[in-house]
């Protein structure tokens, strides 16, 4: 099969262009190829006010092509865009987060992009989640969005309880200690806690940062056993778990709560004290000028490396002008004015709007955030551990049993997939 | 010849003068009915392979592995049935489902009649009032779900702030959040959303039935109670064999409302065999398995309707005896 940016190079070597114009390469590319029809993109709900934009800087460069974006909300976001793909209607781009590509590039559902990857300039873009869309050894999916967790905190919900505010250098202990001290029982909770399985990513917002913190981990170092169930993830099962078991400081429904649909309209109702959460949070919270808060470095700094990252998948009709949106967005100027969100490329970061001093946490959280595993059926393991993380939620297992059962369960994930 | 006058007395021909003594050939029923069959056919095959289709290919893919995205399959015999039926959590799922379609067919023909003799009365203004309670049946079910899953917050909820408002503090539940009570709590919903359907088909039966048979009884002495155990009710039991059949197909195909409310959590007390179905398939990416777990519930509905069969013809060779 014609290779377009194979082709494309024979004639950049063939004379037309320097070596080393890596970044200006979308633009001549289109001149060539002439790519025309409809490209399909499915992003989150947050993309939806900026459409246009994307629309009408990209029929400037490209007018031959249209875009139509399908904004979808998060819950249940992945089930849909596996079932249409599954279903031999996927869309020509896929934005994923960033936990979710290594399961889908397993399952053979997105293509390789190592000819996008070979025609970017890597160093641009922030590497946790850059290697977020890699799986064994082959680039799947291209990041837009970068950003690390950082906490929210809502200054209302302190002020009522005469707490001060925390400040980047706090630790886990004072996180649980200042939950407890904002906990107003049927007034306000300290902390959310997300736990609902229909949203795994934001479950691992906060649990994730835990259990590294106490030293566990979900695999082991080779990626070829659990490792859930050692000393250090119980003990840090256990802190998470004892928000909501043993303290309280987390809101009633807890164990069906996800961070979107439950626990943000309670943080602007000025009834939850802290949320941990990404970028996604920060514009949301911009967005209501009637809700006094603030965003702190995570405790102990340790975070969970957020993103999402767009692919192709197979079975998209339209795979050629799919990458060529793909690099496209990939230019800093492009991606400073599109996303909405903390961008993935160092150079948009320090053009407006992102060059804002309000923005300075995400770079300073940046050096500290870790990426979950990219191993094939990383899916189905989030899926067992948050079930059991709920069982000790609901009291039917205490961390060791419920660590002991995600182990087995993703011990034999692990076989399945070996 | 046309088609028509080829086909007497089943197209709207007229009837043919066959031997009355003798039965036909062979081959003169095939020249009666074969250009009716050749009409049908095409219908008969489209239907044939949209029903049969799916079916064959589930069967198929229950005893492989399947391997996305190609769909290239591995025989691997019973192996997916075996995992499935030596799995530790196959009977709670089991129980979840009956408890589940039980708890919603229950609820459903309950209120549903209840709600069919209220709205059978006469009065100025039924008509609106019918109306209105046919509602929750046109609201979208995602629309209706998440009304119920605000109504059911445990902080915030309109529930809960109702309860405690009233000082009964003890009953406003962790309704989602606790395996005890989520299943409940989206039974009631999934009742609200579907019972307007059942009313409907039992008003209209009811409306049906001869004042007669009522004044005649009251002429009797029968009193309300007897009148509805004598009269309502052995005229209302095809309708609710009828509502019967259709509410557990909708329970075991249910899907939208338990995801929206609850996601089948948590801790997995709420997730129903289809539901387990639909995960299996698109989140562990396990075509195989999901295909064995339609093939189990197909044989379990249809062992079902077997003895659904049996008893109703045994109920109507009794009453024909009775009669």
């Amino acid at each position: 099969m014609d290779d377009p940016f194979r082709h494309d190079r024979r004639q950049v070597l063939g004379g037309m262009l320097a070596a080393g114009l890596a970044a200006a390469a979308p633009g001549s590319l289109a001149a060539q190829t002439k790519p025309r029809g409809t490209v399909t993109i499915w992003v989150g709900s947050w993309w939806a006010p900026q459409v246009p934009i994307t629309q009408k800087l990209w029929e400037a460069d490209y007018p031959d092509v249209k875009l139509a974006f399908e904004p979808l909300p998060i819950n249940g976001y992945l089930d849909k865009f596996t079932t249409a793909a599954l279903g031999g209607t996927p869309p020509d781009v896929i934005d994923l987060d960033s936990t979710w590509v290594s399961t889908v590039a397993a399952k053979g559902l997105l293509q390789k992009l190592d000819d996008v990857a070979a025609k970017l300039d890597v160093s641009d873009i922030s590497q946790a989640v850059w290697l977020a869309g890699r799986f064994k050894d082959a680039q799947y999916a291209i990041p837009a969005r970068g950003g690390p967790e950082v906490y929210y905190y809502n200054k209302t919900v302190f002020d009522r309880a005469g707490v001060p505010y925390p400040t980047a250098g706090w630790t886990h202990d004072d996180l649980l200690q200042i939950a407890q001290k904002l906990t107003i029982k049927g007034e306000q909770y300290g902390i959310g806690v997300p736990a609902d399985a229909s949203d795994p990513s934001n479950v691992l917002s906060l649990f994730c940062p835990i259990l590294w913190h106490f030293g566990g981990d979900f695999l082991t170092k080779d990626n070829k056993a659990p490792a859930i169930n050692t000393p250090a993830s119980v003990k840090a099962i256990t802190y998470w778990s004892d928000f909501y078991v043993k303290y309280g400081v987390a809101p009633e429904g807890t164990p069906n709560f996800s961070t979107t649909r439950d626990l943000m309209p309670l943080f602007e109702a000025n009834k939850l004290g802290l949320i941990s959460s990404s970028s996604n949070t920060f514009d949301a919270l911009l967005q209501k000028p009637n809700v006094k808060w603030g965003a702190v470095l995570s405790p102990d700094k340790i975070n969970r490396a957020g993103g999402w990252t767009m692919g192709v998948p197979v079975g998209a009709k339209n795979p050629d002008a799919a990458k060529l949106f793909l690099a496209w967005l990939c230019r800093p100027e492009i991606q400073a004015q599109v996303m909405n969100r903390f961008p993935a490329s160092l150079k948009a970061r320090k053009l407006p709007p992102w060059n804002a001093s309000k923005w300075d946490i995400f770079v300073e959280a940046e050096p500290f955030a870790r990426s979950v595993p990219a191993v094939a059926g990383w899916f189905e393991m989030q899926t067992a551990l948050i079930t059991n993380l709920q069982k000790v939620l609901v009291k039917q297992l205490s961390p060791q049993q419920a660590a002991d059962a995600a182990a087995a369960e993703i011990k034999k994930i692990i076989a399945e997939n070996a | 010849m046309s088609l028509l006058q080829a086909s007497p007395g089943r197209l709207g021909g007229r009837p043919a003068e066959a031997p009355a003594r003798h039965k036909p050939s062979w081959r003169a029923r095939w020249n009666a009915w074969a250009p009716g069959y050749l009409l049908v056919l095409p219908a008969v095959l489209l239907i044939a392979l949209m029903m049969v289709y799916p079916v064959v290919q589930t069967v198929y893919f229950s005893v492989n592995k399947v391997q996305l995205p190609s769909f290239r399959t591995t025989f691997v015999g019973l192996d997916n049935f075996a995992r499935i039926l030596s799995n530790p959590d196959t009977w709670p799922l089991v129980q979840r489902t009956l408890i589940w379609v039980v708890g919603i067919v229950v609820c459903r023909i309950a209120l549903g009649l209840a709600a069919a003799m209220v709205f059978n009365a006469r009065v100025p203004g039924i008509v609106w009032l019918r109306v209105l309670v046919i509602l929750p049946w046109t609201i979208p079910s995602v629309v209706g779900a998440n009304l119920w899953r605000w109504i059911f917050q445990t902080d915030s909820g309109v529930l809960n702030q109702t309860l405690r408002s009233w000082g009964l503090e003890s009953w406003a539940l962790n309704w989602l959040g606790h395996p005890d009570t989520a299943m409940m709590a989206v039974i009631i919903a999934y009742t609200w959303a579907g019972y307007p359907f059942v009313m409907l088909l039992i008003l209209a039966r009811m409306q049906g039935i001869p004042q007669e048979l009522y004044e005649a009884a009251r002429i009797d002495g029968a009193n309300a109670w007897q009148q509805f155990r004598y009269i309502t009710l052995p005229s209302l039991k095809a309708v609710l064999l009828v509502a019967l059949i259709l509410e557990i197909v909708s329970g075991l195909n249910s899907f939208d409302t338990l995801v929206i409310m609850t996601g089948g959590g948590p801790a997995k007390a709420t997730q129903i065999w289809g539901l387990e179905i639909y995960k299996t398939a698109f989140t562990a990416f396990n075509l195989g398995g999901a295909s064995a777990l339609s093939v189990l519930m197909f044989i379990a509905v249809l062992v079902m309707f077997v003895f659904y069969g049996a008893a109703n013809k045994a109920a109507q060779r009794q009453r024909k005896e009775v009669a």
